[in-house]
């Protein structure tokens, strides 16, 4: 017996040394500056080649390398010329009028024309996946070799940044997007082994010069701490969607950057009004007064992000959520008082709810953390965690009571809230039905001036407060991490929205 | 023999086809609608209900199933709903990782595992044995995430040896080898001394010591021959758990292979592969129980002799 137990204590020590050995260098120093090849780490396979498939933000990331738009927007956030070299408006705004660079090829060689662009245009607003984006534009139309025209069936003022997103230019001829994607940016497709990686090469003949990194490799890695492991050992040179628990580990790493900015997205706590409790604006209202944001903060976004008074956060234009101040703070005394009153009203003794949540870790986790504070006023919760498809599709069908949602704003306009807080569109899932904030959102989406449609998306916010449709809450940081070696990579863009034509190596 | 064979693989049919409308009712009855997971969150009613048309999801459950099927059995698995890509080209480029994975593992099993677990019955008490089996009680309780984790923590970040990430070369299968076979070597260790220790114990073995015969001659010839048949039986079972386990391992190790194909479809709620991907591991298993079978007929004189009748 004591045999048996010196030789597992002598085991037990073995593996503890193998488990803590000396860990003082992270990531293998290497000479970096002669390298033009980049290995992207991506946290999951994409969904498709093809530019209009889907609006995922792992598949944007190669489609912002293979395919260009018409314009981007420069680093103080006007209009710059991409593939087009200059543009108009009528004075309608019911015609965008794009000139044409003549000097652009596509990566089967032939050269770009209006044909190309109408063609690549009308397929996004045909497509199911984009369509629903393109907001009013009705096609696009080829006045001549290198002009071509976008006509709306009313005017909104952010068609520059659908056509930005969505305006992603591909060969008219291509008819296999998955194997031979034909583009006109500045990597052009090698191959793909599904689940495991894609190769893009440098374009030769890219209209602004080839660019300096010649190879581009794109890694999938699903694993959270293998990825940050293949990052320190160099299997990846870059890594998106960076888990925010990583942080102090790369942080502590000198040959790593760690770049947090915050998501393109935010998320809120939604009521469901097509039954009780929160058909009631007294049980809507204890609910708005119940949550403590900032604690939200802590257990939804491990503290990296910031607080929302809105659903509207300031890095999309015309937001009012920097002006905004909300009628709703936390306060569990007058929580407590509106559902006791809410009590008395309807003659429950016990009000029973049930929050949804997602596996998603952006949804799961401050849903989680609301349960307590509800319970703390009196509410009787239980979270009812399900897989993210059955979550989204009851969500969309209004089979819920408390629901943390949100959006990630593909096209970057406050009018991507349309979507979820119109009456008759797809996804109002708060079956709220309020004619006079459908009336603000209409009239918003086709004012021009700024300054009138920040204040139509006050408005906006006003009667979601008023009537407690939802609770705004956070807009979540995320990060990417790289080798420090890597120059040149946009420290305030979108983690998704990286081009890697303008990194080298140093 | 052939007979046999044949007629067990006509039996392998009625099986996958039983797995395959199972799969498919439980897929078809989950409550989630799919084209609003497929389209994102920007879809349009008109678009979800263009996409419904176009994969067939307004048709009759029979009718879907018959279709799928049709497809299926033509050698046309279909197009995949998350990534509009063949799942042909796709699911034959994934099928290589797994099956090096698996047969790396399976052959560190059986080489591990068998020599370690006959010198520990032959040895009984030895510290050899007593550590052997404290080892094994170890490694059978390691999961796999962790024990994965901690060797790429070792082995590739701090001693730098071995890569991390991938597939491609022998080196890059080495972690994930020692992963997925740690437990199941164990399992096999165990597995071969408590049928070594019964064995060592027969009459048979007795009176072959009593005979004289050479204790190296007793081991391989009377006493391994007869602890073949239920070792064998484990080496299949073993091999059914590696499939399973093989999702864990190339998930970690980011191996492209079978496992985290269906792990993607399960989460993206892609019919088509998550179909492919069961009815793959069903009928490697099927396959394997049908081996596993005709090896107890060359095992076993007494099976033998009941087939060739």
């Amino acid at each position: 017996m004591k045999k048996i137990l010196s030789t597992a204590l002598a085991l037990l020590l073995i593996i503890s040394c193998t488990a803590c050995g000396s860990k003082d260098n992270g990531t293998t120093q290497q000479d970096n500056s002669s390298r033009t090849d980049v290995k992207y780490g991506l946290t999951s396979d994409i969904a498709s080649l093809d530019p209009v498939y889907t609006t995922d933000q792992i598949s944007t990331i190669l489609y912002r390398q293979l395919y260009d738009t018409l314009i981007v927007k420069d680093k103080d956030g006007n209009w710059a010329p991409k593939l087009a070299e200059s543009w108009s408006l009528s004075d309608d705004e019911m015609t965008y009028t794009f000139h044409l660079r003549r000097d652009v090829k596509l990566h089967d060689g032939s050269n770009m024309t209006a044909e190309d662009v109408a063609y690549s245009i009308n397929r996004s607003i045909d497509s199911a996946a984009t369509g629903a984006s393109m907001t009013n534009m009705k096609d696009c139309t080829v006045v001549d070799e290198y002009t071509v025209e976008v006509h709306m069936t009313a005017p909104f003022a952010g068609t520059y940044e659908t056509l930005s997103t969505y305006g992603r230019v591909s060969s008219a001829n291509n008819t296999d997007y998955e194997s031979s994607p034909i583009g006109t940016g500045p990597y052009k497709f090698v191959s793909r082994n599904s689940g495991d990686s894609i190769e893009l090469v440098a374009f030769e003949d890219y209209y602004l010069g080839e660019a300096a990194i010649k190879d581009l490799t794109f890694k999938i890695i699903t694993d959270p701490t293998t990825q940050i492991a293949a990052l320190q050992k160099g299997e990846i040179d870059f890594l998106t969607h960076c888990s925010l628990t990583a942080k102090d580990t790369v942080e502590s790493d000198s040959h790593l950057v760690w770049q947090q900015t915050l998501f393109r997205g935010n998320n809120w706590l939604s009521f469901c009004q097509n039954k009780p409790p929160f058909d009631n604006i007294l049980a809507r209202k204890a609910a708005q007064y119940a949550i403590d944001k900032d604690a939200v903060l802590v257990g939804g976004s491990e503290g990296l992000g910031v607080t929302m008074n809105t659903v509207f956060p300031s890095s999309v234009p015309c937001s009012p959520e920097d002006d905004y101040t909300p009628p709703y703070s936390y306060d569990v005394e007058k929580a407590k008082a509106y559902l006791e009153q809410y009590k008395a009203e309807t003659g429950v003794s016990s009000v029973d709810i049930s929050i949804l949540a997602p596996d998603t870790a952006m949804y799961l986790y401050p849903a989680i953390t609301i349960e307590g504070m509800l319970r703390e006023v009196g509410f009787n919760v239980t979270t009812e965690q399900i897989d993210r498809s059955t979550y989204w599709s009851s969500v969309y069908a209004g089979n819920y009571q408390l629901a943390v949602t949100g959006t990630s704003w593909p096209v970057n306009d406050c009018d991507g809230n349309y979507l979820y807080f119109y009456s008759t569109s797809g996804q109002h899932y708060f079956m709220a039905f309020n004619k006079d904030m459908d009336k603000i959102l209409d009239e918003a989406r086709v004012t021009s001036d700024p300054a009138a449609r920040k204040q139509c998306y006050t408005e906006v916010q006003k009667i979601i407060d008023d009537e407690a449709i939802c609770v705004p809450l956070l807009q979540p940081a995320n990060a990417v991490a790289y080798n420090a070696d890597l120059k040149g990579v946009d420290k305030q863009n979108d983690i998704y929205c990286h081009f890697v034509y303008d990194w080298s190596w140093q | 023999m052939v007979k046999y064979i044949t007629k067990r693989l006509l039996i392998l049919i009625p099986v996958l086809l039983g797995v395959s409308f199972l799969v498919f009712s439980i897929l078809a009855m989950m409550p989630a609608d799919v084209a609003s997971v497929q389209l994102g969150v920007s879809a349009t009613p008109e678009g979800i209900e263009k996409w419904n048309e176009e994969h067939g999801l307004n048709d009759p459950f029979l009718e879907r199933y018959f279709d799928y099927m049709k497809g299926l059995l033509t050698g046309d698995p279909g197009v995949s709903w998350s990534s509009n890509t063949s799942i042909k080209t796709e699911f034959l480029q994934r099928i290589p990782s797994t099956m090096a994975l698996t047969a790396g593992t399976i052959v560190l099993v059986i080489l591990l595992g068998v020599p370690v677990g006959i010198i520990s019955a032959i040895k009984q008490y030895s510290i050899f044995d007593n550590v052997t089996r404290l080892l094994a009680m170890l490694l059978t309780s390691l999961p796999a995430f962790w024990l994965g984790l901690l060797l790429i923590l070792k082995f590739s970040l701090d001693l730098d040896w071995l890569p991390a990430t991938g597939g491609g070369s022998v080196l890059h299968y080495i972690l994930p080898w020692i992963t997925l076979s740690a437990a199941m070597a164990a399992q096999m260790i165990r597995m071969t001394r408590s049928t070594m220790l019964e064995i060592i114990r027969a009459d048979y073995v007795q009176t072959a010591k009593a005979k004289g015969a050479k204790p190296m001659r007793i081991v391989m010839i009377h006493e391994l021959r007869n602890a073949l048949l239920p070792m064998v039986t484990v080496v299949g079972i073993i091999l059914g758990q590696t499939l399973g386990g093989a999702i864990v391992t190339e998930t970690i190790f980011a191996l492209p292979g079978v496992g985290t194909y269906l792990l993607q479809g399960i989460f993206k709620y892609d019919m088509p592969v998550v179909m492919i991907g069961v009815l793959f591991i069903a009928a490697v298993i099927g396959v394997i129980n049908l081996l596993i079978d005709i090896l107890y007929i060359y095992i076993d004189p007494r099976l033998r002799s009941q087939i060739v009748k």
